[in-house]
């Protein structure tokens, strides 16, 4: 798949368009699940998946190749995502599940999870990608300060906290849980 | 929580999310009127690197006071620093020594100055010395408020911080400044028979201390919670004496060449002699990661002691007659043996 990758790239730095398709069905999913773990679920994150795609072809001449793509698309991902948080802190924060139509109780449908959910609220968008990158994409930290443009040893230090602060609220939230059950 | 529990219910909860989507169309549609930027990152840096330049020049003629904080003494049980204070205006210094009240309130009266208030202070680490190695002097400048400078002094100028040691040279750097073991074993050969403490301020509220010790090119990083200076501190006066620290990887080892006598720690800590042979230490920071001392030959003591470790930083012990590849092999079955 990476040498697609790159074929694709190469093709479309000589002009051809069409091949920039491949690239957006290969990472579509992906990135829409870092930016939407990012943001918690805010609402319209799948607009900012377009304009992150939008910025990665008009700056692929800017990539290097056979260096890590994805990494560097998360970068680009990521400090799109976080101007847009931004912009978006200054309104009051939608998220999908407090919106009564677009409640996924098939998405977000155990306890267990939306303790998940209620306990990632607590987060900073930088936790969260830190956590994300760590935990599930299992990156490196060099890899993950080349993304959020992080000193090394700073990360492993911040993903420690975060750690700390996600275990310490997941435990209140589902004690709270446990108490409105009963 | 075990890391097993807490990798898994990140990774579930991004599994389990809706992630449908498919903006091929919206995308094409959109590319279809925009051309690919050339590569302008060359311009990028010669732009960069200018306003660098000329960002340093404003900031030196814009009237920004500087402290220079010059040496960090033990005598006489008094712990003194020596304040160079130059006020670029009118480019007077004013050489003060203080002892550590007198530097608080020396940085108290200063505060009060409606001149200083709010002002941005440049701390430029220390030793004159220092043989001048200039390339690593600019890395450790920072700028610092007010009132991170009154942290740091009562942060680094306390006797029980500081103990029976005695340091000649006091490095602050901040953030992505902080110097690496190349440059750290740099700074012990130019100066042997020294000490040095090298600290780094994170942020306001976290900041790690690497402690440089004589004849050794040996380091500790350690994590101070800046709310709880005396508590962590503390832990970081017990007697230990000389150290080495391995990086593999991910994780941070720090071996100890001698015995150390583990005593004073943080809040919480755990002594476990696992017989004659093997002696294991856990102990627990508020600030910090689990750290667990354990010596090569217990390793089936492993398996325990891994249940006992919420953290990811081992420190191992060793002695004299262990090779550094026997080390490095230990650490190696220990990296694999605490991420399996």
């Amino acid at each position: 798949m990476k040498k697609e990758i790159e074929a694709c790239i190469q093709a479309v730095k000589c002009g051809e368009r069409e091949a920039f398709t491949l690239i957006i069905k290969t990472y579509q999913q992906p990135l829409l699940r870092y930016i939407r773990y990012i943001s918690c679920g805010q609402r319209d994150m799948e607009d900012v998946v377009q304009d992150v795609f939008i910025k990665v072809y008009t700056r692929l001449s800017q990539y290097k190749p056979h260096t890590n793509f994805e990494s560097w698309m998360y970068k680009i991902a990521y400090n799109h995502t976080m101007t847009v948080l931004k912009k978006k802190a200054k309104e009051p924060i939608v998220y999908m599940d407090t919106i009564p139509e677009v409640v996924h109780l098939d998405t977000y449908g155990s306890q267990w999870t939306r303790e998940v959910i209620e306990t990632l609220k607590q987060l900073s968008p930088d936790e969260r990608a830190i956590l994300f990158l760590r935990v599930y994409k299992e990156l490196s930290y060099k890899e993950i300060s080349k993304i959020m443009k992080k000193n090394e040893s700073l990360l492993r230090k911040k993903f420690e906290r975060t750690k700390e602060k996600f275990i310490k609220s997941y435990q209140e939230v589902s004690e709270h849980e446990k108490r409105k059950i009963r | 929580m075990k890391n097993e529990k807490f990798d898994s219910i990140i990774s579930q909860s991004i599994d389990q999310q809706d992630d449908s989507i498919d903006v091929t169309d919206k995308v094409m549609n959109s590319i279809q009127k925009k051309s690919l930027r050339p590569n302008t990152h060359f311009v990028k840096r010669c732009i960069l690197l200018v306003c660098v330049l000329l960002t340093c020049t404003t900031v030196v003629f814009a009237g920004v006071k500087t402290f220079e904080l010059i040496e960090l003494r033990n005598e006489d049980e008094e712990v003194v620093s020596t304040v160079e204070v130059i006020d670029t205006e009118t480019n007077c210094h004013l050489d003060v020594h203080l002892s550590k009240e007198e530097f608080i309130r020396y940085a108290d009266s200063i505060s009060s100055d409606p001149e200083w208030v709010d002002k941005s202070f440049i701390v430029i680490d220390t030793s004159l010395e220092y043989p001048v190695n200039m390339d690593l002097r600019p890395r450790y400048k920072n700028i610092y408020a007010y009132d991170e400078i009154k942290d740091i002094a009562e942060t680094y100028l306390m006797p029980e911080t500081i103990g029976d040691y005695t340091f000649d040279s006091l490095f602050l750097s901040y953030d992505a400044a902080f110097p690496d073991e190349k440059e750290i074993e740099d700074i012990i050969s130019q100066h042997p028979g020294e000490r040095f403490v090298v600290a780094e301020i994170e942020s306001s509220d976290i900041c790690s201390v690497t402690y440089l010790y004589e004849n050794d090119g040996l380091s500790i990083e350690f994590e101070i919670d800046m709310d709880q200076p005396h508590d962590s501190f503390r832990f970081f006066t017990s007697t230990l004496i000389d150290y080495e620290v391995i990086r593999m990887d991910e994780m941070d080892f720090f071996i100890i060449e001698k015995e150390y006598l583990g005593v004073s720690y943080g809040p919480s800590d755990i002594h476990k002699v696992m017989g004659e042979n093997c002696y294991a230490s856990y102990w627990y920071e508020q600030a910090c990661s689990a750290r667990i001392a354990l010596r090569p030959y217990m390793l089936s003591e492993m398996e325990t002691l891994k249940e006992a470790v919420d953290g990811e930083t081992v420190i191992m012990e060793v002695y004299p007659e262990d090779t550094k590849e026997r080390i490095l092999n230990f650490s190696k079955m220990l990296h694999r043996l605490f991420n399996e």
